[in-house]
Parts: structure tokens; C-alpha cells; sequence
């Protein structure tokens, strides 16, 4: 059952009571809130995505509280922690998916993560590392408005096992001008709602296609590790990267790169050894996605591309 | 006199750059041929900063000149205060 | 207090006595137990309880899963630390000035049980008063700098505490706390240092020193105990619990000395708390001689009353927490930033050497810039 299959009144029960339980790629949330609004405006963003029970450990709980003095903030409890003191009330929605990049960058150790972008196509999966102001979550929606499928705008997790990507696919989260960049370059793709105020300006998510969240237990192989490089004016252009600075650059995006040690260095090395490595200088939409469709492979050429790699959330025993 | 302090992992993909993993900090550096060869000998054994820069310098093929020594001294330095080799009495 | 947290609270410490205790847990209960573990920083102590008693791969693979990060996290501050004391020994090589090793520092380079899924901060260590300016010359040479500049701050911490300034090492964030005895001068209680230099052991392949073990846990007990108060947590009573367990089996004679080298420091009513709460809520097993001759040295049942409360309070904390977020996300960052677990990527490129750039994390402010 997906979430746009609740009933609007069970749908709030489940909020102020024992929890929505849902699942995003590989991890189990618990949402509860006494804010019917931001509830609808969650389950709007998450309508296509899977409605899950407590019989499992979860990963991410989040609680939208009612401050008890000032009627139109809320506090936000993450794990337990009380994470957002004193939120407006109507930016109850970004705050959310704020809260949820926190866990699932800080929180979650199955994986090694790079804050990254990543979509799929044909079996082989592109890695976007970058910094704020990137343009990585831009230019991975753009792409996945154009076929491309979603793994996610944030966090590459590598299975530190066999190198494969989970998918953990999201509302993409734009900001100011990404916003209508992306309204008029896909006007067909699901938004959500525009929050004006928050600290980093306009703040919107484009909703992830039907067929990416459906696909969310299917990992990728990595294929690609492109550093996007937004440059106004110039033509689109793909520039081979040495692996060795490929390795630092995506290494400043790795998260719990210390978590793992010296293995962590193996992890990331071998990602690198699947990849082909580039700097992607680009400055419009179409361009750039006509260049990433025209990618070829060279690195992993000779590799076959592997099955279908689902796996099965955990049942508890 | 000097001798690399933890456990060096190295990596390299038929580039002139060369990546390095120090167990003992776990800092990851780039490293060009040179710097590589260096630290790659000092790994084997204790060298003086003279013994070290005669041998890479025939490893290269080049002369072993003034600018060369201290070139080697600089990256000595550098090792150094990275915690990657330390001097042994 | 709700009822759930405080049964989650005995779980938790269940599981850390018996391991086995923990395959009854239901996903409920996990979610609780591991959130708990978590905040008492004792993620790391539990996953190694099963790890080493072998139920860790019978329990749910998420909670395996966080019970390896606290772990791996743990496994990385050891590092961290390690680290700094092969620099401070790099500071002062040729100086022949004795250095102690403290605490977490010197559980870890001690080999210790008790130095195993720790998580730790700051290296210290303990100095001869007279050495103090040589050391302090010698740190700064190479590296470290004073946390407080202001000449009222200096002075106070030189004259009034029992340490240097804290020292934080420029390049690595790392913070360094030099002392030169182990309670303040101040206080009540003034264990004379040089005592502790005479009994202090060699540690074998390095320049360094360890207490010996009973002013080890004289020094533990001195430290969670101060004042009169509980301030630290469960974590810093099972550092206790370990160093009880390890030196009651394998340190001739410590059981009995305990008492007389309290006497000497000073330090009776400390080592009366440690053995009453690690016994207590622990289940430390402490010979039962001892226990009773230890009561001579408590405080009126009154006193003792307050005390088992704090204790308790200390031992269940708040179901939400109401610190302000950017504090707890300090604490947070103690797992995440630059500090033991830093960026590790310097980029070395030049012509014919290289030069190194650190980048600092610092990406964490709340929220990081999403694009």
C-alpha cells in the first residue's frame, strides 16, 4: 500500500497517534505530528512511496510538536533530540526534509556515503559529488524529468560489501531560482509547494517519478563519477578527470570516510576503479542532458552489466 | 635517518599521481612521482636526506644537483610535519 | 520519568552485563535501547559486549548495523588518540621529562579493557610541576597553541587550576590538556603529585608513563565524583566497572591497597561512591572485605540518600532533550567533525615536492546548504 491509498482521516490518525511508518529505499521512518497541515503537505510529497509498521527497527523518527506558548511555531524532535526549536509553522515541510538528510547523512553507518546526486540509466548509475551551489540537485532533477531514474538528490550509499549504489530516492529539494528553472524545463513533472522564508530562500522539492520510488529496493552499479561545474555561458563538456584527484574531490564529499578507516580508503578507491571520471562544465539544461545521454562507457566497457539487484527490507525475526 | 611512521596504503591508476592512505592519521594525500618515490623508499628502510636524494635521483635519471637536494629536503619537511616519517636517532 | 525510558534504561544496562539478554528485545525495545546507547556514548561498549561474547551476529541487522558505527566510531577516536600521543612524544623528543598518561589516553595506549569502545575527546597528561614551562615551550614549537590568551584566564588556570590553559593543536583541532596534578590545588582534597610519579609504570615501547592501577581508578573515581556530584554518565561508571574487573584479576594485591592509597591521596570518599554505584547499578564484582571496610569512609545516611538520587537522575535523562540544538549538535559533532574524525584529504600536488592543504569539515551548521 502506498501512501496516496490512505484514507485523509486515517492518514491523520496515523500522524497524531502511533506514527506513519514509511519507507524510503533501504530505511524505515516514523513520522508523528499535531500539525494536520504540514502531515498533508508530507503525505502529498510522499503519495507514491510505501506505508510500513513498527515491527522493524526504525531508522529515521521524526515528531512535529505544537510549541505550548506560541501558537504558530513547533518544535522539531529528531531521534529523540530535540533538533528545531521554535519552527514557523508553515515551513514545517522543508524542516522535515531537512531533518532527514541530518539522519540519513549523520545516522546512518550500513553505508559508505558521499553527498552526492546519483540517477540511473540503463543499468549503469552516474555519481554528481558537490558542494552547495554545485548545481548537482538541479541538474539531477533535470535528468530525472527526462527519463533518467532517481537514486538520490543527496547521498550516494555505497554498500561497503560489493560497491553497488541503494537507492533512497526523495522530493528532490530546489532552492530560489532552481525552482522555476526546473517548473520550465519540466513542466510536466510533480512539484510541490513553494516555501518562501526559509533561510535559504525559496524553497521547493520536485516529487521523484512513479517509477523511481517503485524501483527503490533496485541498487545500481556505478558507472559514472561526474563533478557537475555550473558555468553561466559555457558550452557543455565533459573533461576526463585523473582518478587520483577524482579519489580527493569525491573524498571531501565523503561523509563517514573515517568511520571506515583504512577500508573506507579501499571503498572509495574501488569506486573509482568502476567509474569514468569527469569535471562536467554546463550552463543550460538541455545541453547538459543531451551531453549525460551521450555518454559512453570506457572504464567499465568490459564489464557486463549486472542483474536486477533487489533487496528485501528486513523482517524482523 | 628517517623511516615512515604507520602503515603507508597506496593506490595508483598508471598516472603520474599517486594516492596514499596513512593508517596512523588517516589523512588520504596526492602525490606526484617524485614525492612517491621518496616516501616509497623510505618505507623500506632508514635513509639519510643525501643517501635518499642519490638514490632516487639515478631512479629518475637525473643529476643529483643543489636545486635537487634541497627540493628533497623541502619534501622531507613536509613529511615530517604530516606525521609521515620520523627521524630515528 | 516515563516508565518506557526507564525500562529501556534497564535493558540497556542488562545487555551490557549479559549480552544474551538482548536477543529477548523486540523492535520496540531496540529502537529504545540503541537511542539510549547512543546518547550515553556507550554504543561502542555494548556492540564490543556482544561482539566479544558472540551474539552479535544473532541480533536484528540494523541494530548490528549501529552497534558496528558505535564501534567504528570508537575504533577511529582510538586512532585519534594515539595519534596525538605519538605527536607530544614527536614535541618532546630528547627531553627526558616523565609524562603520564590519563584517562581515556592512557586506557587506549595501556591496552586496557576499559580503552575499548570509548569515545574521547582530549589526550591528557600529567607533568612535574617544575617541568611545566619546558613542556608547555616545547608543545608550542611544535604545533599547539593556548585556548585561553587573556592574561586573567592564564593566570587563573596556571596558579588556581591544577593544568596548563587547554592547548589545541592548530592543524588537527585536537585539544591537549597538560596537568601537573590530578585535583585542583584548591580543594579540599590535595593528593600530593610526586606520590603518583613514584608509583607511575613505564609503558612499554613508548616514552610515557600510566598510573598505577589503583591510582588509576583513585584518579577515575576522583573525576566522576568531584564535589560531591555525578558528572558525567553511565559511560564513565562502566570506565570504572572495567578497570575494577581487569585489576581485581590480574593485579596482585590491588584489592587491598585500594583502601590505604585512598587514604594517602585523599581520595576515600570518591573510591566509597565508585564501589557503591558500580556495584550497585553495575553488578562490579567487588570482594565482599572490601565493601564492608569501605563504609567507614561514606557519608551520613542523609547525604548518601541525596547522592543515590542525583545518581539516579544522572542515570535517567529527560525523554526529549531540551538543550538548545546547536549544543547538542555539538555534541554531535563530536562523532562528525574535524576534530579526531576529520576530513582526511589533503591535496599534495607540486613540481617537485608537494604541499598539503587541509580542508577542515565544516559543512555542519545545522542545516548544511542543500543546492
Amino acid at each position: 500500500m502506498i501512501i496516496s491509498e490512505l484514507e485523509n482521516e486515517d492518514l491523520i490518525r496515523r500522524f497524531r497517534g502511533e506514527g506513519l511508518y514509511y519507507r524510503v529505499g533501504p530505511f524505515l521512518i516514523r513520522g508523528r505530528s499535531q500539525l494536520d497541515n504540514a502531515s498533508r503537505g508530507l503525505a502529498s510529497l510522499y503519495a507514491d512511496f510505501p506505508v510500513a509498521g513498527p515491527d522493524e527497527i526504525t531508522d529515521v523518527d521524526y515528531v512535529l510538536d505544537k510549541c505550548t506558548f506560541e501558537f504558530n511555531r513547533f518544535n522539531l524532535i529528531l531521534d529523540g533530540r530535540l533538533q528545531y526549536p521554535r519552527i514557523f509553522r508553515r515551513l514545517a515541510v522543508p524542516f522535515v526534509e531537512w531533518a532527514l538528510n541530518l539522519s540519513v547523512i549523520l545516522g546512518l553507518h550500513r553505508f559508505f556515503v558521499l553527498h552526492a546526486g546519483v540517477v540511473e540509466r540503463g543499468g549503469h548509475a552516474a555519481i554528481f559529488p558537490g558542494n552547495a551551489g554545485r548545481g548537482k540537485s538541479t541538474l539531477t532533477a533535470a535528468l530525472v524529468s527526462r527519463g533518467w531514474r532517481l537514486l538520490s538528490d543527496e547521498a550516494a550509499l555505497i554498500d561497503p560489501v560489493d560497491g553497488l549504489l541503494h537507492p533512497a530516492p526523495r522530493p528532490i529539494s530546489l532552492k530560489n531560482e532552481s525552482v522555476e528553472l526546473i517548473r520550465s524545463f519540466a513542466p510536466n513533472a510533480r512539484m510541490g509547494p513553494s516555501w518562501p522564508g526559509t533561510m535559504k530562500g525559496i524553497v521547493s522539492h520536485m516529487i521523484p517519478t512513479p517509477e523511481s520510488v517503485a524501483r527503490a529496493l533496485e541498487r545500481a552499479e556505478p558507472a559514472w563519477m561526474i563533478f557537475p561545474m555550473y558555468t553561466p555561458g559555457a558550452r557543455p563538456e565533459m573533461r576526463p578527470l585523473s582518478k587520483a584527484r577524482a579519489l580527493v574531490t569525491a573524498g571531501q564529499q565523503a561523509f563517514n570516510y573515517n568511520l571506515f578507516g583504512r577500508r573506507g580508503f579501499e571503498i572509495l578507491g574501488n569506486l573509482i576503479d568502476a567509474c569514468d571520471c569527469y569535471e562536467f562544465v554546463y550552463s543550460d539544461l538541455d545541453g547538459a542532458v543531451a551531453a549525460m545521454n551521450s555518454l559512453t562507457l570506457t572504464t567499465s566497457a568490459a564489464r557486463e552489466v549486472s542483474p536486477v539487484n533487489a533487496i528485501e527490507p528486513e523482517h524482523f525475526r | 635517518m628517517l623511516i615512515s611512521s604507520c602503515p603507508l596504503i597506496w593506490r595508483n591508476w598508471d598516472e603520474d599521481e599517486h594516492v596514499l592512505y596513512h593508517c596512523g592519521t588517516g589523512d588520504t594525500h596526492v602525490l606526484n612521482d617524485l614525492a612517491a618515490e621518496l616516501l616509497a623508499l623510505l618505507e623500506t628502510e632508514s635513509l639519510t636526506a643525501r643517501e635518499l636524494a642519490d638514490q632516487s635521483a639515478a631512479m629518475f635519471c637525473i643529476e643529483p644537483d643543489e636545486i635537487f637536494h634541497q627540493n628533497v629536503a623541502a619534501a622531507l619537511a613536509e613529511f615530517d610535519e604530516l606525521g609521515l616519517i620520523e627521524p630515528q636517532p | 520519568m516515563p516508565s518506557s525510558l526507564s525500562t529501556s534504561a534497564e535493558s540497556l544496562l542488562k545487555a551490557y552485563q549479559s549480552p544474551e539478554a538482548a536477543l529477548a528485545f523486540d523492535a520496540s525495545r531496540w529502537n529504545d535501547v540503541l537511542r539510549l546507547a547512543w546518547r550515553w556514548r556507550l554504543l561502542g561498549r555494548l556492540g564490543l559486549r556482544l561482539e566479544d561474547s558472540g551474539e552479535i551476529d544473532r541480533v536484528p541487522f540494523k541494530a548490528k548495523a549501529r552497534l558496528e558505527s558505535g564501534i567504528a566510531q570508537a575504533k577511529v577516536n582510538e586512532r585519534g588518540i594515539r595519534w596525538e600521543a605519538n605527536r607530544v612524544a614527536r614535541a618532546l623528543r630528547g627531553s627526558d621529562v616523565p609524562v603520564i598518561l590519563l584517562k581515556g589516553g592512557a586506557y587506549v595506549m595501556a591496552g586496557l579493557p576499559a580503552g575499548r569502545g570509548r569515545l574521547m575527546s582530549d589526550l591528557d597528561i600529567m607533568v612535574p610541576r617544575d617541568r611545566l614551562p619546558e613542556v608547555e615551550k616545547a608543545l608550542l614549537a611544535h604545533g599547539w597553541t593556548m585556548l585561553e590568551p587573556d592574561a586573567y584566564d592564564d593566570y587563573y588556570y596556571r596558579n588556581w587550576t591544577h593544568e596548563l590553559p587547554p592547548m589545541r593543536h592548530q592543524d588537527r583541532q585536537s585539544e591537549l590538556d597538560v596537568h601537573h596534578t590530578i585535583l585542583p590545588p584548591l580543594g579540599k582534597l590535595k593528593p600530593d603529585a610526586s606520590l603518583l610519579f613514584k608509583a607511575a609504570r613505564p609503558l612499554e615501547g613508548t616514552r610515557f608513563l600510566v598510573l598505577a592501577p589503583e591510582d588509576m581508578v583513585l584518579h577515575s573515581a576522583a573525576h566522576l565524583f568531584q564535589d560531591g556530584e555525578m558528572h558525567a554518565g553511565v559511560r564513565d561508571l562502566t570506565d570504572l566497572d572495567l578497570l575494577f574487573r581487569h585489576f581485581g584479576t590480574t593485579e596482585p594485591g590491588f584489592w587491598d591497597r585500594l583502601i590505604p592509597r585512598a587514604k594517602e591521596t585523599h581520595l576515600t570518599r570518591p573510591l566509597y561512591y565508585a564501589i557503591r554505584y558500580t556495584s550497585k547499578i553495575l553488578e562490579t564484582p567487588i570482594p565482599e572485605s572490601l565493601r564492608t571496610a569501605i563504609e567507614a569512609f561514606g557519608p551520613n545516611p542523609l547525604i548518601r540518600g541525596l547522592m543515590d538520587q542525583i545518581t539516579d537522575r544522572a542515570l535517567f535523562p529527560p525523554a526529549v532533550d531540551t538543550h538548545r540544538w546547536d549544543i547538542e549538535l555539538a555534541n554531535l559533532m563530536l562523532l562528525v567533525r574535524g576534530h579526531w574524525l576529520k576530513m582526511p584529504l589533503p591535496i599534495l600536488v607540486q613540481h617537485l615536492s608537494y604541499k598539503s592543504v587541509r580542508p577542515i569539515l565544516r559543512w555542519w551548521k545545522g542545516e548544511k546548504d542543500a543546492d
